[in-house]
């Protein structure tokens, strides 16, 4: 019966251990991200942003008067450790709210938990919609992807002065989609004119015969919401054709390929992300340094939607007056024109980002920030 | 006599699982929270993280024992064991989403999980039978293939998710059933062990040769293993499912068979008890060290993780437990 007293040991150990309480005089909030495994680049931004904003919260005096302490556990990347780091963190460590995740995934097998404990959690960089759908008490501080469409919209529209667009989408990708669609709703209601709209799918090579349709409409610039691969391609088969117009798109181009595969052809065009670190205004600036001061490298998005997140989190629960969950939920739900690192950040009613972009524009093979949008 | 006994047996760990858990649980006379509900913030003696812990541990105990008795006592080296699971788990969800969702939990327990064993033993039936001819690390590679298949398929199905997973299934695994499961399941195993098939089992890990000249087929056999194995695996996929209430392919990697054989192997490969333990220690490992991370300042988990594995490794090559076995699992 050696195992049966074994088995009263564990337990009772893990009784005794689950009875301690968080000190007071602290406020901790936590993180839940893969800081192993495959993404592990993504989750250490994540926290290292996290961090950054926590010290120098500190440094000021902290909030409510007290100081703020952080939990972050590792996931491995793995959804159901993000389900049992959530619990960890709500139940045991009594935090206040949970910071993460990155993926789109283990933010869903997180935020249930969050929502049933009703304590907020803010995810910084899921775009999926399906993430603020688990309950009102789940946030993010990203764009869900189909809001890019309307900044380049306007982008186009407003600082270009351009009137007729031609759509050249993804017929596979849901990510296309959505942007083409609200793309086309914004230009339009701007007073725009669509005047092609073609499809291609993901993983086609020869795009000739769409682009020759396109060109015969003469638009004065083309829409090509997809990633950079095909969008390389295009943008290489359009010149070849003549084709002199600019081409834009979004964060789906966002990659030192687009200029291997595309070359001199993806020279002048136009595309909209989510930060850059040559955004002049002062927040984007006084935060790399002071990121780039503490852990030696330059941000990138991850670190500073992460810093962003916890910004809001922090002016949250000074504007509540108080932490617990359901004055903290409303609180954050009220955030408003709130300047952060990655743009002006508003949350709407499905709690979601309702934030500037940035465009940037392709010069040498390298993304020059081009213009700060505002929705 | 020898039957009665084990019934005895099986009724007295429901009633200590149900006792367990109604401590846990919150003192409550409630007969959902003693089959099929989660409780809550705080309603307990210990939090819903440890809890969580807890079902995780005898869903683990599950899986490790299923592979043992393909790994341990058949000697066949399969990689594919987080195939399985992911039928059972996709499975069961499927089922129990679209086609029961307002049966009583019991209906859905029950249908839920018996789908998700049978299909999941089928698919172990065709790996079987189209795997027989192969040995050793080939049968391993197959398996493994097998696994990833599984994955990449359930991966391009829309109705369950695709990449973004499967949300919203019904959480109605709790520590009672899964203690309950998880004491059923090896005290089945047990009796597979000390039984003919068993020791079959066992003849054809150490000689198939000789197996077959005693008059044991060991084609069938193997093929009895595969399916009893993946049943079971299946089933703990479902109560996997239920307990987590989010499915995503990520889960059901390499990875996690690897992890299945590496508590068998920690605990020492033929051994039930080994089985158990080694799903214990991993379980509950990862888990407890994280609060070395409020010592040491940094995350050293995985390290010592890490480290522990290869000490066990280094300083008992065969095992913690070796061939032996706890008393009650032992045969006679």
């Amino acid at each position: 019966m050696k195992w049966m007293l074994n088995l009263s040991l564990v337990l009772s150990v893990l009784i005794a251990a689950s009875c301690n309480k968080g000190g007071a005089d602290k406020i901790v909030i936590g993180n839940f991200g893969s800081l192993t495994g495959t993404e592990a680049t993504f989750g250490v931004s994540t926290r290292d942003g996290i961090i950054l904003a926590m010290e120098e919260l500190n440094k000021n005096g902290g909030v409510l008067g007290k100081q703020v302490e952080l939990k972050a556990y590792d996931n491995q990347g793995k959804p159901e450790e993000a389900r049992l780091s959530v619990e960890k963190l709500i139940n045991v460590d009594n935090v206040v709210a949970v910071l993460g995740e990155v993926a789109s995934t283990r933010s869903l097998a997180g935020a249930p938990v969050a929502q049933q404990n009703k304590v907020p959690m803010i995810s910084p960089s899921s775009t999926n919609p399906m993430v603020t759908q688990k309950g009102d008490y789940i946030f993010r501080v990203c764009f869900i992807d189909p809001f890019q469409g309307e900044v380049i919209a306007k982008f186009a529209y407003n600082t270009l002065g351009l009137r007729k667009a031609a759509i050249f989408r993804d017929s596979k990708s849901d990510y296309s989609m959505g942007l083409s669609k609200f793309f086309e709703n914004k230009f339009v209601s701007l007073g725009g004119t669509i005047v092609g709209d073609e499809k291609y799918a993901a993983g086609d090579s020869d795009f000739k015969a769409q682009l020759t349709n396109l060109k015969s409409k003469q638009p004065e610039f083309m829409y090509v919401p997809g990633y950079y691969t095909e969008v390389g391609l295009i943008a290489r088969q359009a010149r070849e054709l003549g084709v002199k117009i600019p081409l834009m798109g979004g964060d789906g181009w966002d990659s030192t390929v687009l200029k291997e595969i595309g070359g001199e052809a993806v020279e002048g065009n136009y595309f909209s992300n989510h930060y850059t670190v040559e955004d002049p205004r002062p927040e984007v600036q006084n935060f790399i340094k002071n990121y780039k001061a503490r852990f030696g490298t330059v941000p990138d998005s991850l670190a500073a939607l992460s810093y962003d997140s916890a910004q809001v989190l922090f002016d949250s629960i000074k504007r509540a007056g108080s932490v617990e969950g359901p004055k903290l939920r409303d609180a954050i739900a009220a955030t408003k024109n709130f300047p952060g690192v990655t743009g002006v950040i508003t949350l709407n009613e499905n709690r979601d980002a309702v934030k500037s972009a940035v465009v940037l524009q392709v010069v040498d093979g390298k993304f020059k920030f081009k213009e700060t949008i505002n929705p | 006599m020898k039957f009665n006994k084990t019934i005895l047996i099986i009724l007295l760990f429901v009633v200590a699982a149900l006792a367990l858990n109604f401590v846990m649980g919150g003192f409550a006379f409630d007969m959902s929270l003693l089959m099929y509900a989660k409780p809550t913030r705080w309603q307990g003696l210990i939090s819903p993280y440890y809890y969580a812990v807890l079902v995780i541990l005898g869903i683990n105990i599950v899986l490790s024992v299923s592979l043992a008795l393909l790994n341990g006592f058949t000697g066949l080296f399969t990689m594919g064991h987080a195939g399985f699971m992911a039928i059972g788990a996709y499975t069961s969800a499927s089922i129990v989403t679209f086609m029961l969702p307002t049966a009583p939990f019991f209906v859905q327990m029950i249908v839920g999980s018996l789908c998700a064993g049978t299909i999941a033993a089928l698919i172990g039936f065709l790996i079987g039978v189209s795997s027989l001819r192969l040995n050793g690390d080939y049968l391993g590679m197959v398996t493994l293939g097998f696994s990833e298949i599984i994955r990449i398929m359930l991966l391009n199905i829309d109705a369950v998710g695709g990449a973004r997973g499967m949300t919203d299934i019904p959480q109605y695994t709790n520590l009672g059933s899964v203690l309950l499961l998880a004491v059923i399941v090896i005290l089945f195993i047990k009796r597979i062990r000390d039984g003919r098939l068993g020791r079959a089992m066992l003849a054809i890990k150490e000689n198939e040769m000789a197996a077959n000249m005693m008059g044991i087929n060991p084609l069938a056999i193997k093929v009895k293993a595969f399916v009893i194995s993946s049943f079971i695996a299946g089933v703990a996929g479902s109560f996997f499912a239920h307990s987590e209430g989010y499915l995503s392919t990520q889960t059901f990697t390499f990875v996690k068979s690897f992890e299945v054989i590496a508590m068998n192997v920690i605990g020492g490969l033929g051994s039930l008890s080994g089985a158990i333990l080694g799903a214990g220690i991993l379980t509950v490992l990862p888990e407890a060290l994280r609060k070395v991370q409020d010592i040491t300042g940094i995350d050293l988990r995985m390290i010592i993780y890490a480290l522990t594995m290869i000490l066990i490794m280094i300083l008992r090559p065969q095992g913690l437990m070796g061939n032996r076995e706890w008393k009650w699992l032992s045969s006679k």
